[in-house]
């Protein structure tokens, strides 16, 4: 395994089509395609020839594939020239090269952060909302 | 003595999207597509500009100090920033956003878009695109 590849807890091959949700605590490369949520707390790596439909959360996003969603970072997106983004981002930091493409939109800066962070944390810690419980319900906890 | 014929650029009016030929040295002339004044001439932003359209075929630059607030900006050869932006833009050039760089608007159309890790933006972008050329025959 090279350096680059060491990096990633989690790798979902070339050759590997996956439909659903997924979610890491460390770093993930996708090489393969993909159809669902992704949320990291780490970084998310999509590779060149890569396809993504999905949301995709995460602390860092480099993007060299294509990705079909939406995409939140509460740090930065890196989208390298061969990179497409087709959905809204948002994000604190984000770069781009020259040759990559985006159709969305776009909401980068401390208020992409906030945001993204806000989000980040309602998805991960869903508030509770007071339920109307009656006093038969209430016994049986007891 | 025979006169040295004069370099050529190749152009596009940003109004109806008409291509042609002027000399290096032209700063305005007439589109024959549409027949309306055009400018050519690159355009420099040092300070806060407020108007309602910035139009050229050729390139603009926004120095940190400068400030753009228009309805919509519509550039040949691209846009380069290093300070703000707060309109729609249109180019068949380069985006060009320096680390400090802050746009905002509704939508920005752009050939390519190069944005430094530091910039702050909002609004719609689709990237690549590029101009249609409009039905202007009568």
């Amino acid at each position: 395994m090279d350096d680059r590849t060491s990096e990633y807890g989690t790798i979902l091959g070339a050759d590997a089509k996956f439909k659903g949700d997924l979610s890491f605590d460390s770093a993930a490369k996708i090489l393969g395609n993909f159809e669902g949520a992704i949320k990291a707390k780490g970084k998310v790596f999509i590779a060149d020839g890569s396809t993504c439909k999905a949301t995709v959360t995460a602390k860092e996003i480099e993007v060299e594939g294509h990705i079909q969603g939406n995409v939140q970072a509460t740090e930065r997106v890196e989208i390298k020239p061969s990179g497409r983004i087709t959905g809204d981002i948002i994000a604190a930091r984000m770069s781009m090269a020259d040759g990559a493409s985006i159709e969305g939109h776009v909401q980068i800066g401390p208020a992409g952060a906030t945001g993204a962070k806000a989000s980040a944390a309602a998805e991960m810690k869903p508030t509770a909302r007071p339920q109307s419980v009656s006093p038969a319900q209430a016994a049986r906890v007891k | 003595m025979a006169k040295k014929p004069s370099a050529k650029r190749k152009i596009r009016c940003y109004l109806c999207g008409r291509g042609f030929e002027v000399s290096t040295k032209t700063m305005s002339t007439t589109c024959p597509g549409c027949n309306r004044a055009i400018k050519i001439e690159d355009v420099l932003v040092k300070s806060y500009v407020p108007v309602n359209e910035l139009q050229t075929c050729g390139r603009i630059k926004i120095t940190k100090r400068g400030r753009v607030a228009a309805r919509q900006i519509q550039s040949g050869e691209g846009i380069e920033c290093d300070g703000a932006i707060d309109a729609n833009i249109e180019t068949e050039g380069t985006m060009k956003l320096g680390p400090k760089a802050v746009w905002r608007g509704r939508t920005l159309q752009s050939q390519s878009l190069a944005i430094a890790d530091g910039a702050r933006l909002e609004g719609d972008i689709i990237v690549p695109w590029t101009r249609a050329e409009k039905d202007t025959a009568k």
